[in-house]
């Protein structure tokens, strides 16, 4: 970390010359580099050396015109290879944190994942500064907190200050439910962005989630009247697919729209039971309610897929004529993101909460996520891959066959082939 | 010396993490240089066994398992069997219509 001038750049050194990534928490912006472009970046961005020729001035040039004015938070974090590693696409450390602060929730809603309910446990306040801290250093720049409801947690405002002022970027998944006016504050000053979950309109909300549509759509203008980045987290099941088309038309009624983030329906806690995975849906039917939802959303938001519905996108991808490998990723679990539980237990996602892959009580972040069991994770990964995909698909490197511990979505290339 | 790949957007939840597409007017060019044309870096086929350093840049030189035909010859091959039917179905035609002045010229000589 130097100071220079008013510029603030923060470098992590890592093993390896694989190239890097700069990261600027202005609308979270990842730039990826190769290796001279990131050691060209260095010199100039952090070392403050002059471009070193031509093609150094013209990726400077480049990088000034995609990065914000203020460069004050810049962060340049290198990218090593990790030997024994069986996946193609790993980061050096994680960039992203799920953190669960609490399992508590008002609502006790009958298809929660999570299992949360009023008596729930919310994580100590000195195991999240130290959560914070070990994120830090570890390299993480964004933090998504999650819960239960993390509006119950106590120090909920004085978490996202404290994860700002350690560099990085706090994002927020809520009910709304109970939010005070200091937490909106706290909410508008402090987030890249908030989510509310939907999974229906009207009385169809309702049957999932206690608050009901109205409370939920007085949410939505609070949230929006303090200016907050708002996301929608659409869970689809076999249960509401057909109601995407309704929640297509709502969500085109609010405005301004960060972002529409569809997600799939997994069968943990109280969701298990509930309702079934797209999984068990013909895969034709699935694609073309989200097909159709994606073309009129599109020109609106922004619009983003849960890992898990990779083998979905793959399909997207190549009718809407997005550019292979722009927006095709697998499972980020334990390759580019971790869930963290209150308890501080380590998990390659937070819809795997008896996965852990270690304490960060009694082991660093760095040990957990080069240790055995992150290993172990990953090469589950790589296997489902190996096994579950056919030679001949074009994305099964990228796609990686989708959730690695349940199908959750059908797959073009498996209903042709299999 | 490039930009493999920018991306934006606030991410809300791990699982979301990989993808975000971003409306038309907000895609950046970052996905143009993501064909590195020289030396790309070492890409090997994820597997169970493997034990070489991997890139997380990889992405980027990952060469395609197998290559689509371009939109060119399908719309050349749509044009060949276009082509055919139409060579077929116009001999059809001509058939009928040389029976047809065959017959015209049979039925006057048939009447004297």
């Amino acid at each position: 970390m130097r100071s220079d001038g008013g510029t603030r750049e923060i470098l992590f050194r890592r093993e390896g010359e694989r190239g890097g990534f700069i990261f600027h928490p202005a609308d979270a912006t990842f730039i990826h580099l190769d290796g001279q472009g990131f050691a060209a970046a260095v010199d100039t961005l952090h070392l403050g050396k002059p471009p070193a020729d031509e093609a150094s001035q013209a990726l400077i040039d480049s990088l000034r015109a995609e990065l914000p004015p203020d460069r004050g938070l810049t962060r340049l974090l290198e990218l090593a290879a990790v030997p024994d590693e069986t996946l193609s696409h790993l980061f050096a450390m994680p960039t992203l944190m799920d953190f669960q602060i609490t399992e508590r929730c008002p609502s006790n809603c009958p298809q929660c994942y999570a299992a949360s309910g009023p008596a729930g446990r919310h994580a100590a306040w000195d195991d999240a500064r130290h959560a914070f801290a070990a994120m830090r250093e570890a390299g993480v720049c964004q933090v998504a907190i999650g819960g239960g409801e993390p509006l119950t947690h106590p120090q909920f405002p004085e978490m996202l200050a404290l994860i700002r002022d350690l560099g990085m970027v706090p994002n927020v998944t809520t009910t709304g439910i109970g939010m005070t006016r200091l937490q909106r504050t706290a909410l508008a000053r402090h987030c890249g962005a908030v989510a509310l979950s939907l999974e229906g309109v009207g009385e169809r909300f309702a049957l999932r989630r206690r608050q009901g549509f109205a409370a939920f759509q007085e949410t939505v203008a609070a949230l929006l009247e303090a200016g907050i980045n708002l996301v929608f987290q659409i869970t689809l099941s076999a249960g509401n697919i057909d109601d995407l088309p309704d929640i297509a038309d709502y969500l085109t009624t609010v405005s301004p729209l960060y972002g529409v983030i569809f997600l799939a329906h997994k069968p943990v806690g109280r969701a298990t039971g509930y309702d079934a995975p797209l999984s068990t849906l013909p895969f034709a039917a699935v694609y073309r309610h989200v097909a159709a939802a994606m073309e009129r959303l599109h020109p609106l938001t922004r619009v983003g897929f849960d890992c898990c519905l990779t083998p979905l996108v793959a399909a997207l991808e190549a009718d809407l004529g997005f550019a292979p490998d722009t927006i095709l990723e697998g499972c980020s679990g334990a390759r580019g993101s971790l869930g963290l539980t209150p308890g501080l237990d380590v998990v390659p996602c937070t819809f795997l909460p008896h996965e852990s892959l270690g304490n960060l009580r009694t082991h660093s972040l760095h040990d957990i996520w080069h240790g055995p069991a992150a290993q172990a994770f990953r090469k589950r990964l790589s296997d489902r891959e190996r096994y579950n995909c056919g030679t001949d698909c074009r994305v099964s490197h990228v796609c990686l066959g989708g959730c690695p511990i349940w199908d959750l979505v059908g797959c073009r290339w498996r209903e042709a082939h299999c | 010396m490039k930009i493999l790949r920018i991306r934006r957007g606030y991410t809300t939840n791990s699982s979301s993490a990989s993808q975000y597409v971003p409306p038309p007017n907000m895609q950046t060019p970052a996905a143009a240089p993501t064909q590195p044309a020289e030396t790309p870096p070492p890409n090997p086929a994820p597997t169970a066994t493997a034990t070489a350093p991997v890139a997380p840049v990889a992405v980027t030189a990952m060469p395609a398992k197998e290559t689509q035909p371009p939109p060119a010859q399908g719309l050349s091959n749509t044009l060949l069997v276009g082509g055919l039917a139409a060579t077929v179905a116009l001999a059809f035609a001509v058939e009928r219509i040389v029976r047809m002045i065959f017959r015209s010229l049979r039925k006057p000589q048939d009447e004297e």
